[in-house]
């Protein structure tokens, strides 16, 4: 690659070449190609040193016999190879060789404080005394044997003498047999009746709380027809009805029927206005858009400051309780609401059974200076009717 | 059944109660013996079966268990062995002997052996349905007796392939699934297994456990291993002299090998004498 390279070079630049150059480079040429084939020589090498290992695993009991020549043999196949290592790849290689003679050496020096049995010796001698003559082999290779383990367990069963334990009645003598106990099947009783849900009658009279808000407030808005948005939805009385003012007019603005505008100076104004056409709404030119409105009892603080009192457009609706106490309705609103019929909440209490809850929450909102705590209490449970 | 005196007078129990619990744990040893296929009972076992009972006292349960041991000896003509659970030697060499030897005290278990003489166990008494499995046991603690005293699971099957015996074979004639039939011994304390951490991975080493090193036991099986004549005849001496001439010329490692050569030299001198003296003896 080197030598292509540079005649590249050489012929872009138009360089002529001496035959100084022209040695240079044949040399360069050679030393690559020497690169080459002594990379293949070491990794011949290294594999011979594989082979050889392999050979030292396979025959090791015969390099430890006395009378082998193997020995001889593997040493001088070892001291020619490691004439040919230059680098430390091969010098661990020959190292590791060398590691594996020994100690197949140690192994059989240590055999010969038996004197000199060796454990090959051992089988060699059972294979002799003991082997099958012409057992069956056909499926084992050759080196292999069977041999006559009875034989041997015969001659050598005096050196355990094991002695036979008892094979009966293994266990405790004094069990007592256990009477099956006469099983009782307790009558299944069905943890529950078959219930279906309640079939609500599509009752089209009854509106909601949410219902009627909307059409109170769209009532307001034809009369006023730009209101303030502050003055549209604060109570000053309460707070959650001020929530629910807002609520609704998200309902409005939902179905197009009011919209939010804002002057010059800044200030949010509410106006009717007709809904979208099924037309607009299919071609796309009226669509939905959203935004997070955030409101909390701190702007409803904020919010009666700004509001002068008596610009509250929503009338107040009077709770059950109020409707109650209150003899006469409040003048200042139109179509008062006192006594509104709320939305019962039905509740499933573990202690209670099914409770609807007649009676809103509103008994729990903060403004509500008027209530004592014990009327409170006691207007949450007339709320509450148990049904079972 | 009489007791000596001055044992059984520290314990105030009667003598009925002594013989029931003495007759319990016989029982037990014969029971587990063939349950277990010959493993060693646990001491612990024996001790709970009187501690179970109530009875409280300090050396009561090492009474019953020498009373059981006289019985069985006498009545059934069982030796009852006590077997001290030996450590594998590298855990041995890591300098927890402390801790061994803590622990050795509880580790005590029993083996029972009959003392029948040897013709007429192997006339009357002898299993000869198990008999191959005693084979298998000498001829595996005899490869691991001249390998040292331990020896690799590879080379142990190196030894075992050539008598037919292969690592993973499963439908052996005699013992179906050989490897299964390594680690019965292994059970029965005559092997102990030990891994060890090499380079090259973790190793197995099998050695002699307690119930292969028991004096009597051990020395019945060099006994049988050194009448296993070997047909070597070459000398030794010989031998060992040609290589260390030739070992002359090396030039690497050179005291390494010749240490090694020269041992293996003097071990064949001592083999060739004193083989020369028994030939001579017998002639």
């Amino acid at each position: 690659m080197r030598t292509v390279k540079r005649e590249i070079f050489n012929r872009n630049n138009r360089i002529t070449q001496s035959s100084e150059q022209n040695a240079c480079e044949a040399r360069d040429a050679a030393d690559n190609s020497g690169a080459e084939d002594a990379f293949v020589k070491r990794r011949v090498l290294r594999s011979k040193y594989l082979i050889f290992k392999n050979r030292i695993c396979d025959e090791r009991d015969d390099i430890s016999k006395v009378d082998s020549q193997k020995f001889r043999t593997f040493i001088e196949e070892v001291d020619s190879l490691h004439q040919l290592v230059q680098k430390p790849r091969e010098q661990v290689a020959d190292a590791e060789a060398l590691f594996d003679i020994t100690n197949t050496l140690v192994t059989s020096v240590k055999a010969y404080n038996n004197d000199g049995l060796t454990p090959s010796d051992f089988v060699s001698c059972l294979l002799r005394d003991f082997g099958k003559e012409g057992g069956p082999s056909s499926n084992r290779n050759e080196q292999s044997g069977s041999i006559r383990w009875e034989d041997i367990g015969q001659v050598v069963s005096v050196v355990f003498s094991s002695a036979p334990g008892c094979r009966t009645m293994i266990g405790p003598m004094n069990t007592e047999l256990k009477e099956r106990k006469t099983v009782v099947h307790r009558k299944r009783a069905k943890p529950t009746k078959n219930s279906r849900p309640e079939e609500l009658e599509n009752d089209s009279g009854e509106k909601t709380d949410t219902d009627k808000n909307m059409a109170t407030m769209f009532n307001v808005l034809r009369k006023n027809r730009k209101a303030k948005l502050e003055n549209l939805i604060l109570n000053r009385k309460s707070f959650a009805q001020t929530v629910e003012n807002l609520f609704a007019l998200s309902f409005l603005i939902k179905d197009g029927r009011a919209e939010i505008s804002v002057d010059g100076t800044g200030r949010h104004l509410v106006s009717p206005k007709n809904a979208p056409s099924a037309d607009a709404i299919q071609s796309g030119e009226s669509a939905y858009s959203h935004f997070i409105f955030r409101y909390d009892f701190k702007d409803w603080k904020a919010m009666l400051d700004s509001v002068a009192a008596g610009e509250e457009l929503m009338p107040h609706r009077l709770e059950a309780n109020e409707a109650r106490s209150n003899v006469e309705p409040d003048s200042e609103f139109d179509g008062s609401q006192a006594a509104q019929p709320s939305t019962p909440i039905r509740k499933l209490c573990r202690n209670r059974g099914l409770v609807i809850q007649e009676q809103t929450v509103v008994e729990d909102s903060p403004e509500s200076d008027t209530n004592t705590t014990t009327e409170r209490t006691a207007a949450i449970r007339r709320g509450k009717r148990k049904l079972r | 059944m009489s007791y000596a005196p001055e044992i059984a007078s520290q314990f105030d129990i009667p003598d009925l109660e002594k013989d029931k619990l003495v007759g319990e744990v016989i029982r037990y040893i014969l029971f587990k013996t063939e349950q277990n296929s010959g493993c060693p009972i646990r001491r612990e076992e024996l001790t709970q079966l009187v501690t179970a009972k109530g009875y409280k006292q300090r050396n009561f349960p090492s009474f019953v268990i020498d009373e059981a041991k006289s019985k069985l000896s006498s009545i059934f003509g069982y030796e009852m062995r006590e077997l001290q659970r030996s450590r594998p030697s590298a855990a041995a060499n890591t300098g927890r002997a402390s801790q061994s030897q803590q622990s050795v005290g509880d580790a005590k278990s029993y083996i029972i052996i009959s003392k029948l003489p040897s013709d007429v166990y192997g006339k009357f008494v002898e299993d000869k349905s198990s008999v191959h499995m005693s084979g298998l046991t000498f001829v595996v603690i005899g490869i691991i007796h001249l390998a040292g005293g331990k020896i690799t699971e590879e080379n142990l099957w190196h030894h075992l392939k050539r008598l037919g015996l292969h690592e993973n074979e499963e439908n052996h004639p005699k013992f179906s699934n050989t490897k299964q039939a390594l680690e019965t011994l292994v059970q029965q304390r005559y092997l102990q297994k030990e891994k060890v951490n090499g380079p090259e991975g973790n190793i197995v080493h099998y050695e002699l456990a307690e119930r292969a090193l028991d004096a009597p036991i051990y020395d019945k099986i060099k006994e049988y291993v050194s009448q296993v004549k070997y047909i070597n005849v070459l000398d030794d001496f010989c031998a060992a002299l040609f290589l260390d001439r030739w070992c002359r010329k090396m030039q690497r490692h050179w005291n390494m090998i010749r240490y090694l050569l020269l041992l293996r030299l003097y071990m064949g001198q001592v083999c060739y004498l004193t083989r020369r003296f028994v030939y001579k003896l017998e002639l």
